[in-house]
């Protein structure tokens, strides 16, 4: 008895197509880097190096500072009510007080030396 | 948007028919292999099918386009090559396996293209003709004259 469509396609079904090979996809290798491209790197490399020669170079040549320099920089503590008020006790005037905080040197002159200050100021100049 | 997962799944499903179908097309196997490979390396480019409203249809659409641009191209057209394996036989019946294929090998191309896209491809007759662009009525028509061809000769030579 022949099959009718229903049975005749189950039948044909049951021959499945072979499988395809498996699809591979190869990933292309990352491309040669150009010539220039390692020329540039050397480049900025060598233009990091001498700018980091340069910065250092200009650091350890920096000046030092001078005693006075120094000095002067002690007194450039903020100044405490408690401070004034101990230099105004053992000073003569307010002015003289003052005069030794911005000019610290003038006070530790040895007693050969005269501030440049007194000397100009004692010159009569005739205009 | 399809993750590269998603476009395997497709190919894992409908490779073997894709292939077959590929085959029934232009007669040799690994032709239609690589133009069904073609097309998913299409995909996986571009990383989607969405666009496609039937995916199962855009798969067959697009090897068969493949194929064609390959015979213009290459003019590749040729017997069906008999030879090689185009099923995997049901307990072992290697007989039978290289019956079907020779009596498909005697439908006429439209004939077969239709039967293997709706028996193997598992596409209904809309889809068929949207794949082949020709009506659905003409589908029916071609699969029901294919059919009773393929019954009347498996069934006078072999007992099923």
């Amino acid at each position: 008895m022949p099959l009718d469509d229903s049975e005749f396609e189950s039948y044909l079904r049951r021959f499945r197509p072979i499988s395809p090979e498996k699809l591979v996809v190869k990933r292309s290798p990352e491309p040669a880097r150009n010539p220039q491209f390692w020329l540039l790197c050397g480049g900025a490399a060598a233009v990091i190096l001498v700018a980091i020669w340069f910065v250092a170079g200009v650091r350890t040549s920096r000046p030092i500072y001078d005693i006075a320099y120094r000095d002067t920089t002690i007194y450039v503590e903020p100044l405490t009510a408690g401070r004034a008020n101990a230099e105004l006790r053992g000073a003569s005037s307010t002015k003289e007080v003052l005069d030794r905080m911005a000019f610290p040197l003038s006070s530790r002159l040895a007693s050969d030396q005269q501030s440049a200050f007194s000397v100009l100021g004692k010159e009569k100049i005739k205009l | 948007m399809h993750s590269t997962s998603e476009i395997e799944r497709l190919y894992q499903e409908n490779g073997a028919a894709l292939v077959l179908f590929g085959t029934s097309m232009v007669g040799n196997r690994s032709i239609a292999q690589d133009a069904v490979h073609q097309v998913f390396l299409r995909l996986l480019q571009r990383g989607d099918t969405d666009h496609a409203v039937d995916q199962k249809a855009y798969l067959f659409t697009s090897v068969k386009n493949q194929l064609l641009n390959d015979l213009k191209v290459h003019q590749r057209i040729a017997p069906l090559d008999l030879e090689s394996t185009w099923f995997e036989p049901p307990e072992r019946d290697y007989a039978g396996e290289r019956h079907l294929k020779r009596v498909l090998g005697e439908l006429v191309p439209d004939q077969r293209e239709v039967v293997i896209l709706h028996i193997w491809g598992e596409l209904t007759f809309l889809q068929i003709a949207n794949v082949l662009g020709i009506s659905a009525n003409t589908v029916a028509s071609r699969y029901r004259y294919a059919l009773g061809k393929l019954r009347e000769v498996m069934c006078s030579e072999e007992k099923i």
